[in-house]
């Protein structure tokens, strides 16, 4: 039979059939497992771009918030007078600052920032409340609600914000205008700190150290004069 | 037909498919360059990110100097180095407003591009 068959009308042999066939699907499982590794680059990609602009947002909205904290909400007598609202601790802080007005929160505001829960993840959530006025002047023109029970800010009355997702590790450092040192708390009832440091670890790996320094700072009463020669000691403080 | 003898080989020679092979492999290693681009760019930016917050936290620092200006440098702990210098701006004589410097804030990883912050900050009396 097959001697009898011309050569072009023969067809491949089993063996030739099974070779082309695994030789394609050795390409087509190489080809598969290329694309499968592009794929996850471009996954990872995107993942560390967005990253670095959640980064570069945060940076930008902790300079501006942090570095227009208010020492005193007003220029009242009775405002003066009272205890400065910035309460720094190593894992929290919370500070008064005038913000843009958007999402129904604006003007000046209790901001606090905390470790939280978002996703299931540690996140460090940014928590909003506004500033009650309790200056009698506006008080009576009744355009602010007037203080129920002091100006105790209402945390409540806005959900948080999840600023940074991923967290592993957040530390906050405050230094006093024309101090070298470092302080992990700041309670100081008459002066706000010269520079804010906070240290910012994001699924394991470490921000740069990001120190803002504070418009409205003011020596402490009790601190020693402006010494110019403490810049290595501080900038030794933020290279660690 | 059927009896010719020397039929004209239906197949592929092996030149030609060296030729597709060829073409291929180029087309898969320029694939290939194009990803590794675009890994680079991102790894790029992300170094751009971090060095523009070193070099902001660096000047957030420095907002006066003494008379002496600074110069200063040093290393991060992810390999970044940073340094700050700052020299003092000419005035007109006998003018008696605010002296100021000139300040630099350079941040580079090795074999990278450097960044630079430059800024006026107010001298401090001694």
């Amino acid at each position: 039979m097959i001697g009898r068959l011309d050569a072009r009308q023969r067809g491949f042999t089993l063996i030739e059939v099974v070779i082309a066939l695994s030789l394609l699907g050795m390409l087509l499982l190489a080809v598969t497992a290329a694309f499968r590794g592009l794929a996850q680059t471009s996954a990872r990609l995107e993942r560390n771009a967005l990253a670095s602009e959640d980064m570069r947002v945060v940076a930008a909205l902790l300079q501006r918030t942090v570095g227009m904290a208010v020492a005193h909400p007003g220029a009242t007598a009775a405002d003066r007078g009272t205890q400065i609202r910035f309460a720094g601790h190593p894992d929290t802080l919370e500070w008064l600052a005038p913000l843009p007005a958007r999402e129904g929160v604006g003007g000046l505001t209790h901001v606090g920032l905390r470790i939280g829960q978002h996703a299931g993840r540690a996140a460090l959530m940014l928590h909003l409340a506004p500033y009650v006025n309790h200056d009698p002047l506006t008080a009576t023109t009744g355009l602010i609600r007037p203080a129920v029970g002091g100006a105790e800010p209402d945390w409540q009355m806005l959900p948080p914000r999840p600023l940074i997702e991923g967290l592993t590790g957040f530390e906050l450092r405050y230094r006093g205008v024309g101090e070298s040192t470092w302080h992990t708390h700041w309670l100081d009832a008459d002066a706000l700190p010269g520079h804010v440091m906070l240290s910012v670890q994001i699924d394991g790996r470490d921000w740069p150290p990001l120190v803002i320094a504070l418009n409205d700072a003011s020596p402490r009463s009790d601190a020693a004069p402006t010494r110019a020669a403490d810049a290595s000691l501080r900038l030794a403080g933020v290279a660690r | 037909m059927k009896h010719c003898h020397a039929p004209r080989p239906s197949g592929f020679s092996l030149l030609e498919m060296l030729v597709a092979i060829a073409i291929a492999a180029m087309t898969l290693i320029a694939l290939y360059h194009a990803s590794g681009g675009s890994v680079r760019a991102a790894a790029e930016i992300d170094r751009q990110t971090r060095a523009i917050v070193a070099a902001e936290s660096l000047l957030a620092l420095h907002r006066q100097v003494g008379p002496d200006g600074v110069h200063a440098n040093g290393r991060f702990e992810d390999g970044m180095h940073w340094k700050v210098t700052s020299t003092p701006l000419d005035r007109a004589a006998g003018g008696t407003e605010q002296r100021m410097q000139r300040i630099v804030v350079a941040v580079h990883w090795p074999q990278d591009r450097q960044l630079e912050l430059v800024s006026l900050v107010p001298e401090l009396a001694r």
